[in-house]
């Protein structure tokens, strides 16, 4: 999760010691003080969902699946969790809000000591269901919406879906809910990204976090459907220009690109052309900080059922469950040679990224989109970085920034 | 090492300190497939998690994909004929006693 808004316009966060290391530079509150140490965890609450996404990466769909975790088991995972030091719990489905117990996983987390927020498709959540998680406890709502009405619903396979997903943020919202938009670019929808950031903007939203498409459940079906790397490069270009032009304009808006470290380098790129070297070499700094690719270190993934995945794209390989072992357990357990590997991957990448000026802030991008291609440690498909690009600033060791999930 | 090997647990671990977990489904999306693998002729057969496939020639290429890489023999056991027990508990689950 790349920063946009901090990152060119200088706007702080409360993720800034979380994602770079930075608190001490923030003028706003801190979720942690300290860089991030361990994963952000998503929570799958259930595969149960209202909608049927054509992009959704946990294959939700109507009915209830066979064997989700507990109330009872999912508190002992949060008191796992919480004892590992987990920082932050994205509950997340399916849609999360189809299960009534939401509120009290919520307390319960919060009660712990981890961040919880959520995210949801927002058709759910009506002013009570809101207001009683507020009360619960929830820091943040992010809200899923794929492009203007028509778009979105031919999207999310349920017409009005867009106008009841905006009833959604306006209750999170009048219920004092920090809330944010989720939007996954497509070649369908990348040109109707700025009238939603505009339309949004007007009803209240000042989050935006743009998702790159990753190759996990029905994502992986309409790949096809993935932006080019040349349009790829253009929207976030555009995620940029607009990015500055509402700061410019006095409206200081966050926004977030998620999914891609080829990003990272792209956003140097854009900074030296835009304010000079100064500016590039400070954004350089803080990506450096943040670390890239988070696979198998700073986001983790625990489905409906109690697999674990190294993210919660990558639903179709598990390390283990959460029903035979602890996840404190199973995530520290680096005899799996994937895990390690993963987390000790800079002389394991493979073809353009072995030798890439931005391996240490890119770190290969989507392992997964990766995996697709051929393996484990090859090149992501989707690097739009040009050749000139890869071979230009000098490498510097990595550090470890936050996470893909909120 | 997992729950699937009791025999390399403790020596003084009571069988009895072990519940059989329950058999909830492990995917809604296919059938999981337990991975072993061997990354050297005289190492020992390690368990590194699950895949999801329709069949053992699918799970097969899944691990390979994963795993490749690293391991010179790979071994894959439909999740749904493995039995596992273990000292750790998560709770009760939906609708009664763990199996």
């Amino acid at each position: 999760m790349i920063s946009v808004s901090k990152l060119l316009c200088g706007l702080d966060a409360e993720s800034d010691g979380l994602r770079y290391d930075a608190a001490a530079d923030s003028s706003r509150d801190q979720i942690t003080e300290q860089k991030q140490q361990r994963p952000v965890v998503v929570w799958n609450l259930t595969k149960q969902c209202n909608l049927y996404c054509s992009h959704c990466y946990a294959a939700a769909d109507t009915e209830t699946a066979p064997g989700e975790l507990s109330t009872a088991e999912g508190k002992h995972l949060l008191d796992d969790l919480a004892d590992f030091g987990i920082p932050v719990v994205l509950f997340s489905g399916g849609e999360p809000l189809v299960r009534d117990d939401l509120e009290e996983l919520v307390a319960y987390a919060a009660d712990r000591g981890i961040r919880p927020v959520l995210s949801t498709n927002g058709t759910l959540l009506t002013e009570e269901r809101a207001e009683s998680l507020r009360e619960a406890g929830l820091q943040y709502a992010g809200v899923s919406v794929d492009g203007l009405p028509e778009r979105n619903d031919e999207f999310r396979g349920e017409e009005g879906a867009f106008d009841a997903a905006v009833r959604g943020i306006e209750n999170s919202l009048d219920a004092g809910l920090k809330t944010g938009l989720r939007y996954t670019i497509t070649e369908a929808n990348a040109p109707d990204l700025p009238d939603v950031v505009d339309l949004l903007h007007d009803v209240g939203v000042d989050r935006f976090c743009f998702y790159h498409l990753d190759y996990g459940g029905r994502g992986a079906d309409i790949s096809n459907l993935d932006l080019s790397p040349a349009d790829t490069r253009e929207a976030v270009r555009t995620v940029c220009d607009l990015t500055r032009e509402y700061h410019e304009q006095g409206e200081e808006i966050e926004t977030l690109l998620v999914g891609n470290y080829a990003d990272a380098g792209f956003l140097v790129e854009y900074a030296r052309e835009e304010l000079g070297d100064t500016q590039a070499d400070r954004i350089h700094r803080y990506l450096e900080a943040n670390g890239g690719d988070p696979t198998g270190e700073r986001i983790a993934d625990v489905d409906y059922q109690g697999n674990v995945h190294l993210t919660q794209f990558w639903q179709g390989y598990s390390l283990g469950n959460v029903r035979d072992r602890p996840f404190s357990e199973l995530w520290s357990d680096e005899t799996n040679p994937l895990l390690s590997g993963l987390r000790d991957r800079d002389d394991r990448l493979t073809g353009k990224c072995a030798g890439c000026g931005y391996q240490s802030i890119c770190r290969g991008g989507s392992r997964l989109r990766a995996l697709s291609a051929g393996g484990p440690f090859d090149p992501d498909p989707k690097c739009y970085l040009t050749e000139a690009e890869r071979s230009g600033p000098a490498d510097a060791p990595g550090g470890s920034g936050d996470a893909h999930a909120d | 090492m997992g729950t699937f090997c009791t025999e390399a647990l403790a020596d003084d671990m009571d069988p009895e300190d072990r519940t059989r977990v329950r058999d909830a489904p492990r995917s809604a999306t296919g059938r999981e497939w337990e991975v072993f693998v061997r990354e050297d002729a005289d190492g020992a057969l390690q368990h590194v998690g699950s895949v999801t496939a329709g069949d053992a020639d699918a799970a097969h290429d899944r691990a390979s994909d994963l795993f490749g890489w690293t391991a010179r023999d790979v071994w894959l056991c439909p999740a749904d004929e493995t039995r596992r027990y273990t000292a750790h508990t998560l709770g009760e689950p939906a609708g009664g006693e763990s199996a």
